[in-house]
């Protein structure tokens, strides 16, 4: 007889795709217009380089492409549902989703948008799987796309450095939890207590309901780097080990940790966190920077295309972001045909940038 | 040297690469050439190793070794 385990109805992964917009931004550029350098972003965040929209791309363009290359790479031209991860999206009102799946010929299928910053996409993964398994749709397409450099101050160097544009998808099918590529659990969570630490002041309707103007910096993003940073690492390492435990999976057992690529010194607190070995990070955030609630499904692309992540890894996906909110998600990994980011060069294996921590000798 | 702020000193050397005779229990993070993550990094491998959760702002460029282990040490850490 069959394991009933194994042959629970579960949402299984079969496409994914990754974009960036074409304009490249390199940390010496930043430099030539912020008081900063390239060594000073690269010992603090890993990043060297970020893409960015030119005039007139919003967050539904970036959105596109990466759906488009999901649903080939899952060979698919329909779905049952699209949900959309963005905290920039096109308009405050109405949501960006509907949008996207009728410019990608995806009809009247039901569409709507999540907003939970950096971790966006572990939400609308867990969202998307939950209707899946709970027979309300068999296919789903799943995208985190945003476009923060159009939300960030013109003169922070810290926020100008950090982030980047960019868009990723997957396509989610019915089928069972003994599958390659099942996702086989999930973790939430969210703290507003500390809602302060990640947004933007103004333009909501709390400012708005004022009646008054703010003050120009209010309408930019903001964040407080310190806290930020303790805070990602401990709820993405509990949210990791919580999903570990819940799936079965040793710590030991887990093969690659694709965590929110928010700063290379945060992957590697949460690979010491954990307690396992940094080399099962997949890091991209040199490539592209913080590229939001994309960031996870860019490090699959590249993960996948570099050879990092191979069909039947044991894969943890763990996201921290505004809210503040965190998830974590585990799956057996699938066979999938990637396509690699555009107007980047292959990425090597293992994509690690800088090992840090840096030797302080060094700094 | 007491022994907390050997310990201090070991994990200061062991995961963040200070270099081990720079280190006096007078040494503040500034000497030690710690940025302001390095700090942050410090505060959570002492909540791995020492069980001690310390204020985000508890460490400061200018704190030194020994104000540290007595942060510690005021927190409960039996080492």
């Amino acid at each position: 007889m069959r394991n009933p385990t194994l042959t629970a109805r579960a949402a299984v992964l079969s496409g994914l795709g990754g974009w960036v917009p074409p304009r490249l931004v390199t940390n010496d550029q930043l430099a030539e217009e912020l008081d900063t350098t390239d060594e000073w972003i690269r010992t603090r965040t890993g990043i060297r380089q970020r893409f960015v929209v030119d005039a007139g791309m919003a967050t539904s363009g970036i959105a596109i492409e990466a759906g488009r290359r999901a649903l080939r790479s899952a060979d698919r031209s329909r779905v049952d549902l699209v949900v959309l991860a963005t905290s920039t999206p096109d308009h405050p009102c109405p949501a960006t989703a509907p949008e996207v799946a009728s410019r990608l010929g995806l009809g009247d299928a039901p569409a709507f948008d999540i907003a939970a910053v950096c971790s966006g996409f572990v939400y609308a993964l867990a969202t998307s799987a939950t209707m899946i398994v709970s027979g309300s749709v068999d296919t789903a397409l799943v995208i985190g796309a945003d476009s923060f450099s159009t939300i960030l101050n013109p003169r922070d160097r810290t926020t100008r450095a950090i982030f980047g544009d960019g868009a990723g998808a997957v396509v989610l099918r019915a089928g069972e939890a003994g599958e390659r590529g099942a996702i086989l659990g999930f973790d939430l969570g969210s703290d507003g207590s500390q809602a302060d630490l990640i947004t933007v002041p103004a333009g909501g309707s709390e400012q708005r309901s004022m009646g008054l103007v703010a003050p120009e910096d209010d309408y930019f993003f903001a964040m407080q780097g310190r806290s930020i940073f303790r805070n990602a690492v401990i709820r993405m390492s509990e949210s990791a080990g919580k999903v570990a435990e819940r799936v079965g999976w040793s710590v030991g057992e887990i093969d690659r940790v694709i965590a929110h690529q928010a700063n290379v010194r945060i992957l590697h607190a949460v690979a010491l966190e954990l307690g396992i070995p940094v080399e099962r990070l997949v890091v991209n955030l040199d490539r592209v920077a913080n590229t939001v609630a994309a960031s996870i499904p860019l490090a699959l692309v590249d993960g996948v295309v570099s050879g990092h992540l191979q069909p039947d890894d044991h894969v943890m996906l763990c996201g921290f972001g505004g809210g503040l909110t965190w998830g974590a998600a585990g799956l057996t990994f699938p066979s999938l045909s990637v396509e690699p980011l555009p107007g980047l060069p292959l990425p090597t294996r293992p994509p690690l940038p800088a090992a840090l921590p840096v030797p302080a000798a060094a700094r | 040297m007491n022994a907390l702020e050997g310990t201090l000193t070991d994990l200061l050397v062991s995961r963040l690469g200070v270099v081990a005779e720079d280190v006096t229990p007078d040494s503040t993070y500034e000497q030690l050439m710690l940025d302001s993550l390095g700090l942050i990094e410090f505060l959570l491998i002492i909540r791995k190793e020492l069980g001690v959760s310390l204020d985000d702002d508890a460490l400061q460029t200018r704190t030194t070794l020994a104000e540290t282990a007595r942060l510690v040490e005021a927190k409960g850490s039996r080492v």
